[in-house]
């Protein structure tokens, strides 16, 4: 789980030029008409389920017109946050206590080395057997992938406390609960904010497969659906809008963060 | 604190879970959680050695062939996007947004298109784990130290020679870093391309058990599946330590000196 799960690897400097943006607009051209150039008169021209470009820009157009394909988007953004709401409130005082108490991480840790590197989509037939094909598997899921980032970050945020500070709340015999809320929680948001980034793409890309796979509600179970009912047309739209409410997710999440920090003085 | 109390305190959770859940089971007889004993025979009749050949390596097959065509390809195109401004400014904004599909929604675009076949569950890891080799690519094509650039460039180094030996030598960690996360991704897509659409496979296997009820098999598989996960992880961070060892090795003469 690095950095680059999910930071943008188009950063302008000095502001957005025009030269850039076209260039972006360009490449985006580029694709798409070789795209159209392959499945018309290229060699990949009536390959069974592979649409045009101009046909899936079409099913594109056409789903932003359909009720459909917004009451599945705010399905799974309604089931992000939740199981995101989960996760941080989970992986904080979970990481907060493993950072702060030595014996909290001597419990905890080795369990959570262990669980961290499986992927999430290996409890899917587990928890799909007992939660069945419903919001909650997607909930489960999301938290499931995202707990660990948030965990993490919220157990180095507060080991990289200072530690001058920490013993000069201890030599002014602050108490531990005000430690806690005075010092320790205050100078580990920018973890937190780094860790609630990262945990909500995974919960994102989870809840929606928890739809392909397991059929809970969401944009995963619209794009099954258009699968088994072999509409490649309507899959690839799909893919699209998924791909552009990622890029949004995502840019909105790193500006979020990058304020905080901005905030709390750049660190 | 000393080791022998971390390890002491470290096995508390694990064996209260495992505790907790063998004297549970054994008396609840709830069809969705079967006895410890049960699922651990039923792993053994399974997976130790019956259907290794025959569903568990054809998968890590598939895995591997994936990986490695993803890192075939996302390196050089990675060096292209990272390296010539131009490209990465007219490619980057296009790359970010296939980055930003979830790997699992690519499955059923690709199914409708390849099938089913092992090659088509190739294809699906390499193009999902792709993404993340290639980004990382470009973003540690920034980490080459100027002077050595400058010094490569005084002493007339060939582009290709500056290539490999500034800039993927100094972009290897951040590289390295992008593969984990390809492997991860890979791993997901090999599991998940196997649940949604596949005649064979863990995945497959311990899908069908799940949708036939049949919860011993299924729990057997999906320990099998979480085991591979983690030693999957495991193995990959001890050859990127071993392959780093000059790296982190540099890092600690830095601090010290």
């Amino acid at each position: 789980m690095s950095e680059a799960t999910s930071t943008l690897l188009w950063r302008p400097t000095g502001g957005v030029k025009l030269r850039q943006v076209g260039l972006a607009a360009a490449g985006f051209v580029v694709w798409l008409g070789l795209w159209q150039w392959m499945t018309t008169t290229g060699p990949m021209a009536d390959t069974d389920g592979l649409p045009t470009a101009s046909q899936t820009l079409s099913s594109t157009l056409e789903l932003a017109g359909s009720s459909q394909l917004w009451s599945s988007l705010g399905t799974t953004l309604w089931l992000v946050a939740i199981a995101l709401a989960f996760a941080v409130v989970a992986g904080i005082a979970a990481g907060v206590a493993m950072g702060f108490s030595p014996v909290v991480s001597a419990l905890l840790d080795p369990i959570s080395q262990v669980l961290r590197p499986i992927p999430a989509v290996v409890w899917l037939p587990l928890l799909l057997m007992v939660l069945g094909p419903a919001p909650e598997l997607g909930i489960a899921m999301g938290f499931l992938g995202g707990v660990w980032a948030v965990l993490v970050q919220a157990q180095v945020g507060v080991r990289d406390i200072d530690p001058v500070i920490l013993e000069t709340s201890r030599a002014m015999c602050l108490p531990r609960r005000l430690t806690l809320s005075t010092i320790v929680l205050p100078s580990a948001v920018p973890y937190f904010a780094t860790g609630i980034r990262i945990s909500a793409a995974f919960i994102l890309m989870l809840v929606i497969g928890a739809g392909i796979l397991g059929g809970a509600p969401g944009l995963g179970q619209l794009i099954l659906v258009a699968q088994q009912t072999g509409d490649p047309a309507r899959v690839f739209g799909l893919v699209l809008w998924s791909g552009l409410l990622g890029l949004t997710f995502n840019s909105i999440l790193t500006a979020g963060e990058a304020l905080l920090r901005q905030h709390r003085g750049g660190r | 604190m000393s080791l022998r109390s971390r390890v002491a305190l470290g096995l508390v959770v694990p064996v209260a879970i495992v505790v907790s859940y063998a004297l549970w089971s054994a008396n609840a007889a709830s069809p969705y959680f079967p006895p410890l004993d049960v699922i651990l025979t039923r792993f053994r009749e399974l997976w130790l050695f019956d259907l290794v050949a025959s569903d568990v390596l054809p998968s890590l097959k598939n895995l591997g062939l994936g990986l490695l065509l993803a890192v075939i390809a996302g390196i050089p195109c990675g060096a292209i996007l990272g390296r010539i401004r131009w490209m990465g400014e007219m490619f980057g904004p296009l790359l970010d947004f296939w980055r930003s599909v979830p790997p699992i929604m690519l499955i059923p675009p690709l199914v409708l298109i390849l099938g089913i076949e092992d090659s088509a569950k190739v294809t699906i890891i390499a193009v999902g784990s792709f993404f993340p080799v290639c980004v990382a690519t470009a973003d540690g094509m920034r980490q080459a130290d100027p002077t050595l650039v400058d010094a490569a460039r005084a002493m007339r180094l060939g582009p290709l020679k500056t290539m490999v030996d500034i800039y993927l030598r100094a972009g290897s960690p951040a590289i390295l870093g992008g593969i984990q996360i390809g492997l991860q991704a890979a791993f997901v897509l090999m599991v998940a391309s196997e649940m949604l659409a596949a005649y064979r496979g863990i995945g497959y296997l311990t899908m069908q058990a799940q949708v036939t009820f049949d919860s011993v098999t299924m729990w057997a598989g999906t320990l099998l599946l979480a085991l591979l996960g983690f030693t999957a992880n495991a193995v990959f961070v001890a050859i990127r330590n071993r392959v780093l060892s000059w790296h982190t090795g540099m890092r600690v003469s830095r601090a010290s000196s």
